[in-house]
């Protein structure tokens, strides 16, 4: 029997800890990892704002997290039509099978080994899940293919220390052996809930990866459709976060070691996400993203191109709209950052270039709006730096905020993230008529200035400048406080923008379509 | 050697007398069958398959007799070696080796054509991401200003893997220098105020000195621009000066130090005399060169330059690229 979940603290729920408000089926299954209702940010409010939004919908979701102590609790208000929570984590005190010897059958190792060479070649293999889910059939606690075969078979050991010999670049057979268990371990502990999770009518994952394959395994299993959102790209994100990974060690001697070749171990994980991706793409009945560039980077990872759209994101126009009147008539000296404080924001150029700018504007403002407790270290080095450079003065931190009564009180809205898909944030300050200075990340220039045509012809919402350089944001930012004409333009352009293509009714439209099908999808 | 034991024995023939000796054959007999017996208890399985029989007798027999067998074989050896032919002995003598050069500058050189190939393979859009991403790895392992560059540069790729890397690489290099800063600013926060021990004044003078040169590093890095890099350098020249002000006036490296800045800075006169200050008090020479060349670029001294690069191209330890420099000087020289 499962553990029920109490909402109602701040603590994290146990591992496999479920939550149902009634015995009513359930519609939709989203799989979420590591984002609602326990992470607050921009997809998390998407989720929320799509389950708010399908109020007849009857949604349930599967948390997966790393360990408890990363989380803190529930972030959001649960709408009523959400009405099922599964936790689950995949790493921290995991369970491991008794060690005693097993014996593994050759054949099945066979399959095993055909499933690898699928991963590698994947246009020679179009039913990998197929292959994926056959064998996960049989790695149930009492199949010939337990967690408990891999971990403690001569057949799997054989094998392993076969690979090893064939493809092992790396010196370290110790640091191969527990890489490759460390891979694998989650994929045992994912096959084994796909049977304590509730049934629903269909699945749409938020991302690939664990989440994505799970959505995949269940899809398969249950005979229902899934679908999968992505904001970001979940391939690329880990690739990037891997290439810089200090945790993975590389054992190559100075002789051995190419500085332009990745470690191996690198490798390894960079290709276990995208075979997870790719089964998730194999599986899925739609795939989308929420813009083009994404779109084809989906294609290139292995994604079927006529099961891929692109939605974007929509906000709440009337709710922003609304506090137009409420601005000032002068502009506003204040900048303010709208975000979690978190590296990939890179709050510290931010920061930065709010030291040009006070140079040049003494009275100008820098606020950071964000929740601060997911990357505490880094808030800290955020504070640290604000005093180094003497902006105790200017630059202030607020915490979380109520985003639509902030924007009457400030003159732009800052984005200098390094990576973004979509920022709703943007659209929600356009909405306001407040106009931003962004990083040339994901689809910002085609929020700021719009794409080819009629989008183009409204004008530019503000300014474009390369990421991690502050003198550019910063003269970006002077440029348009100075000339109430120009940011009067840009306020407009904004406000034209956000009408035009990306208001929320926009976004339900396209996403009820995807609902009603999948929902009415028969195997 | 078991046959002549035993041939020895049979002519003296009174193997009584002789016990010592017998006495130590069956010791070594029992001893041989003693370790035959936990030999073949601790062999690996695949070694037991034989029978129990066979196997203690072989590991027995092998006891008993390798060491005989042993002497045997190396007593044979040394007569077939008198039957071998000889190599001709070599008197080799003592010979002069040429000493190893070597270089006075304590950091990696970088190959600058190695730079300027990497830059050309990552600004190629035309080629496969993986080509460009490996360059850019290649390239974080060289710490120079003109690395940075490049790096800097690829943060407007439109390639996003490529700009995310990139942004990493600078982000790590600052996040590196900012933490021995963060670190170092605690240990200056715990020395008294007052300075009391000879031990603390020495710590104090060292942790400022230090602090100064990463500041600096952010500067010659590349990693700080704008208002950030006068921030940086204003804060190196700070705490450099504390550190001279405390045990180091006159210490070449604080004084090369402090020039650099001043450099950096474009103060050029207050650098042009705390470089020769820095010779002065021991720097080597070749190391100041190179920058008196480029104040006195500076400061539109042109035939100054021409003298130290000539200077520079007659020494025999220079760095590679200063010798580049130096030859180019040094055509331009000729030809005027």
């Amino acid at each position: 029997m499962d553990t029920m979940i109490n909402l109602s603290n701040n603590e994290m729920p146990l591992n496999g800890a479920s939550f149902q408000r009634d015995d009513a089926p359930i519609d939709v299954m989203l799989l979420l990892e590591g984002t609602y209702p326990f992470v607050s940010g921009g997809v998390s409010s998407w989720m929320h704002q799509i389950i708010a939004g399908f109020p007849n919908i009857r949604f349930g979701g599967v948390f997966l997290g790393s360990q408890p102590s990363d989380y803190k609790g529930v972030r959001y208000q649960l709408p009523n039509n959400f009405v099922y929570l599964k936790v689950v984590y995949l790493y921290g005190d995991v369970a491991m099978p008794a060690v005693q010897e097993q014996s593994v059958d050759p054949l099945l190792m066979e399959h095993v080994a055909g499933l690898h060479e699928c991963f590698k070649a994947h246009e020679k293999c179009p039913h990998m899940m197929q292959q994926a889910a056959g064998l996960l059939d049989l790695a149930f606690d009492d199949g010939p293919l337990n967690h408990g075969v891999f971990l403690h078979s001569k057949g799997a050991w054989e094998y392993l220390a076969q690979n090893y010999r064939l493809n092992c670049t790396d010196p370290s057979f110790v640091d191969y052996f527990w890489t490759v268990r460390s891979i694998h371990t989650p994929i045992w502990k994912l096959n084994a809930i796909t049977k304590d999770i509730a049934p629903a009518r269909m699945y749409h994952s938020i991302s690939t990866g664990y989440a994505g394959f799970l959505g995949a395994l269940l899809s398969h299993r249950n005979k229902r459709p899934l679908l999968i959102s992505e904001h970001g790209i979940y391939t690329k994100e880990r690739t990037i976060d891997l290439y810089q990974a200090e945790w993975i060690r590389d054992n190559r001697n100075i002789f051995q070691r190419d500085p332009s070749e990745i470690g191996y171990y690198k490798k390894m994980w960079i290709h276990f996400f995208e075979a997870l991706a790719k089964m998730a793409y194999d599986q899925a009945n739609a795939i989308i993203s929420l813009y083009e560039t994404n779109r084809q980077r989906q294609i290139s990872e292995g994604a079927n191109p006529l099961k891929t759209a692109c939605i974007a994101n929509g906000i709440d126009l009337p709710k922003f709209a609304a506090q137009r009147a409420k601005r000032p008539n002068e502009v506003p000296q204040v900048l303010c950052l709208i975000g979690r404080v978190v590296p990939i924001k890179d709050i510290k150029t931010f920061i930065r270039s709010m030291r040009t700018l006070v140079n040049q504007l003494p009275e100008a403002e820098g606020w950071i709006a964000g929740p601060e407790d997911e990357d505490e270290m880094y808030a800290q080095e955020c504070r640290e730096l604000v005093k180094t450079l003497g902006l105790e003065a200017n630059v202030k931190f607020l915490g979380f905020q109520k985003v639509d009564a902030l924007m009457p009180k400030i003159g732009l809205t800052i984005l200098s993230s390094i990576s973004e898909a979509l920022p709703l944030v943007l659209l929600e300050g356009f909405a306001a008529g407040v106009p931003t200075i962004a990083t040339d990340v994901g689809s910002c220039r085609q929020l700021v200035y719009g794409l080819p045509g009629e989008d183009q012809a409204l004008g530019a919402a503000g300014d474009i400048v390369r990421i991690a350089d502050p003198q550019a944001l910063a003269h970006a930012a002077i440029k348009l406080l100075t000339d109430p004409k120009a940011w009067q333009h840009a306020s407009e352009a904004g406000m034209a923008r956000v009408e035009k293509y990306y208001t929320q009714t926009m976004m339900f439209d396209r996403y009820r379509q995807r609902y009603d099908e999948g929902l009415l999808w028969q195997a | 050697m078991f046959n002549a034991t035993w041939q020895f024995l049979l002519q003296e023939n009174n193997v009584l007398e002789h016990q010592g000796l017998l006495g130590f054959i069956l010791f070594h007999l029992s001893v041989s069958g003693l370790l035959a017996l936990l030999m073949s208890f601790a062999l690996p399985h695949r070694y037991q398959s034989c029978h129990r029989g066979i196997r203690f007798l072989f590991l027995w027999m092998l006891g008993i007799f390798l060491s005989e067998l042993g002497l045997l074989l190396a007593f044979l050896m040394a007569h077939l070696a008198e039957y071998l032919p000889n190599k001709p002995e070599q008197d080799l003598g003592f010979l002069e080796i040429d000493l190893p050069e070597y270089s006075i500058y304590p950091w990696v050189t970088v190959n600058s054509s190695g730079l300027s190939g990497a830059k050309e393979r990552i600004n190629k859009q035309e080629l496969p991401a993986e080509v460009r991403i490996k360059s850019l790895m290649a390239l974080q392992q060289s710490a120079t200003s003109g690395a940075t560059n490049i790096i800097t540069e690829l943060l407007a790729d439109t390639n996003d893997d490529i700009r995310l890397l990139a942004f990493g690489l600078l982000d790590k290099r600052e996040k590196h220098i900012n933490n021995q800063i963060a670190q170092l600013r605690k240990q200056l926060d715990a020395i008294p105020g007052k300075v009391l021990s000879l031990t603390d004044y020495h710590q104090k003078s060292n942790v400022l000195q230090r602090l100064g040169e990463l500041y600096w590093a952010l500067v010659y890095e590349n990693l700080v621009q704008g208002d950030l890099k006068l921030f940086s350098l204003a804060r190196a020249e700070d705490y450099t000066r504390q550190a001279m002000t405390l045990d180091k006036e006159n210490n070449p490296l604080a004084l090369f130090q402090l020039a650099k800045i001043l450099n950096a800075a474009e103060r050029f006169e207050e650098a042009f005399a705390a470089f020769n200050k820095a010779v002065s008090f021991g720097l080597s020479e070749d190391r100041a060169l190179p920058y008196l060349a480029e104040l006195d670029y500076n400061l539109r001294q042109y035939n100054k330059v021409h003298e130290i690069f000539a200077q520079l191209g007659e020494r025999t330890v220079v760095l590679p690229k200063i010798r580049k420099l130096a030859s180019v000087w040094h055509t331009q020289a000729t030809q005027e």
